[in-house]
């Protein structure tokens, strides 16, 4: 019997029982909705990451040896001496180092859609468009090299909705320290929306850290060459130090997101077997009435074999149906999970991707073939006679 | 000439810690061309005698042979395909596949031998007008009478031309008129056949009437 035979006869035996076809399918669409919602979580981010990593930040990040590896941009707690600064200038010539510039960074509120992250950066020799080239005012000016001590901001476009910042508006950070708005940045890359900048020093007594930063940013003459500036540093400020790529805080973050995945995938592997279980009930049901009729059809000539296809088949094609309508209202979900979010990030924090969308079809193929194998087996290995009903 | 034969067959029933003897070392042959009925009571061993000669089951001692070539040591999967290409099968529920529409239930043993769609759209209209169903053929079993399923059963059984032809008491659902309807359309084509065999399994003493030879079972032996 050829593939579209099979397939018309599987088929028909899946909508002898429709609404029962259809409430298993409908169980497998929730199960991998569920899993491709779950992931997708994973991918948005891991896009956002390749989209604005890459356009962001700078060559080189260095922070204290021993800092929290799995927080890419420093301690929460400034420990970085900003004596430093000069170590890293003496070496600018020999390891082509183009600007040293250390940080401060810290965030503000919380997910509940009113938090931002403040990054401070020293303005005497630091434009914006140094570490984030992409960057543009929409309205007001930059903070001016004159004004490094002075109580001023620039608001990424998220974070002036979220803080309720217009132009001229102030920022109170403490009882006595209010920072005046004197740019807002046109709406770009999502990090850099969320984000307020403030010179450096002004911050640092805010925060009471003076002499300490978050990190030192390193840009670099050639930026190619940062892996092997890298290396040079942590060879040279062994256990003092650590210079990180962007390479490296694209690996730690996807090394958290993969660790997120594993935990998402996890969860929505309960639904998984939970569907799975179910197209196999449904198949078992399905041979268990139909076994005088596989008998039959095995009386007049059948293999073994082709009752295992044929069941295995049935199994697969309520599995797939079911990952294809997953995947179509997992799509749903997260538009509705992109929507719910707009207002904290500007990233679409959802993404089904291809490769999400290849695993879901993927899942949902073992899982019709584990579901089937059984059933398959029992329908192959009937004896006819008693399927017949005779002796 | 002997077409199916089979050499000395018995099978044993485990019951228990004892036994039952369903067939007791019985040897019978199948001439092409004829037609043969094969009469007992009930439990003599009438159907296990047809299981073991159309290959559904296998013999504990002594063999079954079709045209010369031994079913009874054949795989499964061998077997499966020997039937399909040599025998017949018509049963007394007629048993139809349910999902399947008169001419789909004709064309699936052409469709498990891998005949392609528009052949096999040919034969079973053929056999279906030969049956008198032309204008049945889209309709399904649930839709059909007792002796109409029973003629689609034969058109099915006949979609192959195999030679020999298995009937298992296939007017016992049926009224007297349709059933003697039923047995014009089987013994049809046993006319002028000399490659065919008819095998009917009855306890319709009037049925067994139309067949060349009878063979009496009783308590798993042959009767005179």
């Amino acid at each position: 019997m050829n593939f579209a035979d099979l397939s018309n006869l599987a088929l028909r035996g899946l909508m002898r029982r429709p609404v029962r076809t259809l409430l298993t399918i409908l169980g497998i669409v929730v199960a991998v909705a569920s899993m491709v919602v779950f992931l997708s979580l994973g991918e948005g981010f891991r896009r956002a990451l390749g989209d604005q990593i890459g356009n962001i930040g700078p060559d080189i990040q260095v922070q204290l040896a021993g800092s929290d590896s799995s927080s890419v941009f420093g301690s929460p707690i400034p420990d970085v001496p900003v004596a430093n600064v000069a170590r890293f200038e003496a070496l600018k010539t020999e390891l082509g180092i183009r600007q040293v510039i250390p940080y401060l960074l810290t965030a503000r509120g919380n997910f509940s859609g009113s938090g931002y992250v403040i990054l401070a950066y020293p303005f005497e020799n630091t434009e914006l468009t140094d570490v984030y080239p992409n960057m543009k005012l929409a309205s007001g000016r930059w903070v001016l090299p004159s004004e490094g001590n002075q109580k001023v901001a620039v608001v990424g476009s998220q974070a002036a909705k979220t803080a309720k910042l217009g132009l001229g508006d102030e920022l109170r950070l403490s009882r006595t320290d209010r920072y005046k708005v004197v740019g807002l940045l046109e709406k770009g890359e999502g990090f850099t929306d969320s984000a307020i900048f403030l010179p450096f020093q002004s911050l640092s007594n805010t925060l009471a850290v003076q002499g300490k930063a978050t990190g030192i940013a390193l840009k670099l003459n050639d930026p190619g060459d940062a892996r092997k500036v890298a290396n040079e540093l942590n060879k040279r400020f062994d256990g003092e130090l650590k210079a990180q790529t962007q390479g490296d805080v694209v690996q730690v973050l996807d090394r958290a997101i993969a660790i997120g995945d594993a935990f998402r995938f996890g969860i929505s592997l309960i639904s998984l077997i939970v569907g799975g279980l179910a197209v196999a009930n449904t198949v078992m049901m399905g041979v268990y009435e139909r076994t005088k009729e596989f008998g039959v059809i095995r009386a007049i000539g059948a293999k073994p074999s082709f009752v295992f296809q044929l069941v295995v088949w049935e199994s697969l094609l309520m599995a797939l149906l079911g990952g294809v309508g997953g995947i179509f209202v997992g799509w749903l979900g997260t538009l509705a999970v992109n929507f719910a979010v707009r207002d904290l990030i500007s990233v679409e924090i959802a993404q089904i991707t291809f490769r999400l969308a290849a695993l879901a079809i993927g899942v949902a193929t073992v899982l019709g073939l584990l579901s089937g194998l059984l059933p398959a087996r029992n329908a192959s290995r009937l004896v006819i006679t008693e399927a017949l009903g005779r002796n | 000439m002997i077409i199916l034969e089979a050499k000395d067959i018995s099978k044993v029933y485990p019951s228990g810690e004892s036994s039952v003897t369903a067939l007791n070392h019985l040897s019978i042959g199948f001439e092409a061309g004829k037609i043969t009925a094969i009469v007992g009571p009930s439990g003599s061993g009438k159907s296990t005698l047809l299981n073991l000669l159309a290959g559904f089951d296998r013999p504990s001692s002594g063999s079954v042979s079709h045209q010369g070539n031994d079913i009874t040591g054949m795989p499964e999967t061998s077997l499966a395909a020997y039937r399909l290409a040599h025998f017949g099968f018509i049963f007394q529920n007629y048993n139809l596949v349910s999902i399947l529409s008169a001419q789909e239930n004709v064309e699936l043993p052409l469709s498990l031998a891998g005949i392609p769609k528009t052949k096999r759209n040919s034969i079973s209209s053929e056999i279906l007008k030969r049956v008198g169903l032309s204008k049945r053929t889209t309709h399904y079993p649930n839709q059909l009478s007792g002796g109409e399923q029973q003629r689609v059963a034969i058109a099915r059984a006949l979609a192959t031309n195999p030679s020999v032809l298995f009937a298992d008491e296939p007017t016992g659902n049926l009224d007297t008129a349709t059933g003697t309807g039923i047995l014009e359309l089987l013994t049809e084509p046993m006319e002028g056949s000399q490659n065919r065999t008819l095998i009917l399994i009855t306890h319709d003493m009037e049925v067994a009437a139309r067949a060349n030879q009878i063979v009496r079972i009783r308590d798993g032996k042959l009767e005179g």
